[in-house]
């Protein structure tokens, strides 16, 4: 188990380089160079080379790759030239939103999309089955911004239910702990759901399928013949067989959550990453693009990572495939 | 013709639907001139027809003095017309109408689908927005397959180092959140359908390079393939004679599903102002147009939004039942 766990590390640290270097190159090899942000003619131009020097532009590529390389690995990933503040803190503070968000939409993916797999694999082909496939196929048809948009139309703007953006109401920070919670989860109900749902279509298909794929399997026909309940067989022998793929199926949908969540977050003025990063793309704001990008990336690869760990522990199949296999 | 018919036939109800879905939507986008009421663009008396809502018609008075302009209703007076105007009454006189009949004008407008707040119709740009989706659909679809036929070739026939490079290369790409690089890559160069078709090709090749690798790794050592090998054929006549074709199927799965998603992305670029630019109508930039007028005018954003759905289910319905065809095993691996 050890040394499946430090092939797979290792080769996350390899592809997070990989990704880091490109994301580097990618911004520096467009034409907006960032200097001509201080191409401004209120500036000398003693001021302005001073700028460039201290924003390290002065530099020849190849230098200012390594050192942003060496300086991002210590958490230094330099300073915002919009908002003029450390884009660590920036990020920072737009962890907790994305992380509030994604985990909500995931839970609201999750339960949906169970729900209407395990129902429909249980109800094969008949009516119940063929209604939940179409709601699946709409959802995972949906444009996460229209959702959202329908979503303020309707339960922020025609019925005014919900807040139709923004993460606390004014004055949050005045209300007990208890109330801000309450607060915070109101703002989220809206959001959350628009994303979730619409990432729940594919897992509702995925569950669906693998769950008729295991409970055609040998050793479920073997648990019936021995007359074990449907029940247990369901919940013990079928949907643990179903799990590893759906497992894999989440490690995949971790770049869609957090793109999804992009959108959701520019719809609902959600103060997350994905709005940071956008607003740098707008600005221009070099250093937070590398940044929200890197740091988007090694959420996917950490969730990646996670989910072999996890597979690993629930399929031992998958377990020793990995561990006999020559290294890669 | 018989063939066709009969390929029909076999078809699923799936498949069919998809393809009609399809058939109609491209019909649209290449009879967009023909279908579309109005000028997408054009902007006839703007403020009287400012967010007009779905079925509105409105009268429309053409002016001797040149132009026209529009009124919610106009009655006829013995010498001229009375027309209301954004609530408001005036009086034209006779000389001054080119149109006039005994009821009142002969023309009128109808805005079925409502209006935008340059009084543009909603529905002449839905049909032309039609033309966007399918044209930047169908070109970033055949960029990115052939991108990733190409490099699941080279990965598969070449093996070894090659094999591994190509496909860590395809590994990165995939760990990245692909909005987060279109954002930034469409926000980094200036806007263009180019641009909009090479960035979201860059972002969609790899699932088509990873599906074609495995297909051509499962073919390369079958037995038809060694054949040709010892009857001396190259390696590029066996890939098109022997490998391409057998590994097709799955492909073309995935090209439906791509041509789905590229729809859905393209969408989203537009509204986030990074993809296809106003004044054209693309599906995207219309819903956000209608993005702060949500609460005045619902219709902006509603619409737009059903046509991508209906254009991207086809397409899945397309995907899933061309899935079905080629092997119904296949549901579960060509997910990866």
């Amino acid at each position: 188990m050890t040394s499946f766990l430090l092939r797979r590390l290792g080769a996350s640290v390899l592809l997070l380089w990989l990704v880091l270097s490109a994301v580097f190159f990618i911004a520096h090899a467009t034409p907006g160079d960032p200097s001509e942000l201080f191409e401004d003619s209120r500036m000398t131009p003693a001021e302005q080379a001073n700028l460039r020097r201290i924003y390290g532009l002065d530099r020849p590529l190849l230098e200012q790759y390594v050192l942003w390389l060496k300086a991002a690995v210590r958490g230094d990933w330099g300073i915002s030239m919009v908002q003029n503040r450390p884009v660590a803190e920036i990020l920072g503070g737009a962890v907790l939103p994305t992380f509030a968000l994604a985990t909500s939409a995931l839970a609201i993916q999750l339960g949906v999309g169970f729900l209407f797999g395990v129902a429909g694999a249980l109800r094969r082909d008949r009516p119940l089955d063929h209604v939940l496939r179409v709601l699946s196929l709409i959802f995972f048809s949906l444009p996460v911004f229209w959702l959202s948009l329908m979503a303020i139309l309707l339960f922020a703007v025609h019925w005014p239910l919900f807040p139709a953006g923004g993460m606390w109401s004014i004055g949050a920070e005045s209300l007990s702990p208890l109330a801000q919670a309450r607060d915070l989860l109101w703002h989220l109900v809206l959001p959350a759901s628009a994303l979730g749902l619409a990432f729940s279509g594919f897992l509702a298909r995925y569950v669906r399928s693998s769950l008729l794929e295991a409970l055609g399997q040998e050793h479920i026909r073997m648990a019936r013949a021995r007359g074990i309940s449907e029940r247990r067989i369901l919940g013990i022998h079928a949907l643990r067989y179903a799990l590893s793929p759906v497992i894999q199926f989440l490690a995949l949908a971790i770049p869609g959550l957090l793109s999804g969540s992009l959108i959701t977050e520019v719809v609902f003025s959600w103060p997350g990453l994905g709005r940071v990063g956008f607003e740098a793309v707008i600005g221009r704001d070099y250093p937070v693009i590398l940044a929200t990008t890197a740091f988007a990336a090694i959420l996917v690869i950490a969730g990646n990572l996670a989910a072999d760990l996890a597979l690993a522990a629930v399929d031992p199949r998958v377990r020793d495939a990995q561990m006999s296999r020559a290294p890669a | 013709m018989k063939r066709a018919a009969m390929v029909w036939r076999k078809m699923s109800g799936t498949l069919r639907v998809g393809i009609a879905l399809i058939g109609l939507l491209g019909a649209v986008a290449l009879g967009a001139p023909w279908l579309a009421p109005y000028d997408p663009n054009e902007q006839l008396d703007s403020s009287a027809a400012y967010l007009k809502p779905p079925g509105t018609r409105l009268a429309a008075i053409r002016l001797a003095g040149g132009g026209w302009l529009l009124a919610e209703s106009v009655r006829r007076t013995p010498d001229g017309l009375e027309a209301i105007r954004r609530g408001e009454s005036s009086h034209f006189a006779a000389s001054e109408v080119l149109n006039l009949t005994d009821e009142g004008v002969a023309d009128s407008r109808v805005f079925r689908l409502g209006s935008d707040r340059f009084g543009r119709d909603l529905l002449s740009r839905l049909i032309y927005g039609a033309r966007v989706s399918s044209v930047i659909s169908l070109l970033t679809t055949v960029l990115a397959l052939t991108l990733g036929l190409a490099v699941g070739s080279l990965a598969a026939l070449g093996g070894g180092v090659l094999d591994g490079v190509l496909m860590r290369i395809v590994d990165a790409l995939l760990a990245f959140p692909d909005l987060f690089l279109l954002v930034a890559l469409a926000a980094l160069f200036r806007p263009s359908d180019a641009l909009v078709v090479v960035v979201l090709a860059a972002a969609s090749w790899m699932s088509v390079a990873r599906i074609a690798r495995a297909q051509l790794l499962a073919l390369k050592d079958r037995e038809f393939v060694l054949a040709a090998r010892g009857m001396g054929r190259g390696w590029l006549g066996i890939w098109w004679d022997h490998l391409l074709p057998n590994a097709l199927g799955p492909i073309l799965v995935q090209a439906a599903l791509l041509a789905g998603s590229t729809i859905l992305i393209e969408a989203v670029l537009s509204f986030l102002g990074l993809g296809i630019q106003p004044p054209r109508a693309s599906w995207g930039n219309m819903i956000a147009e209608g993005q702060n007028l949500l609460s005045s005018a619902w219709w902006i954003a509603t619409f737009p939004g059903i046509a991508i759905c209906v254009a991207v289910i086809s397409l899945h319905l397309v995907g899933d039942g061309l899935r079905d065809r080629f092997d119904p095993r296949l549901r579960t691996t060509a997910e990866g």
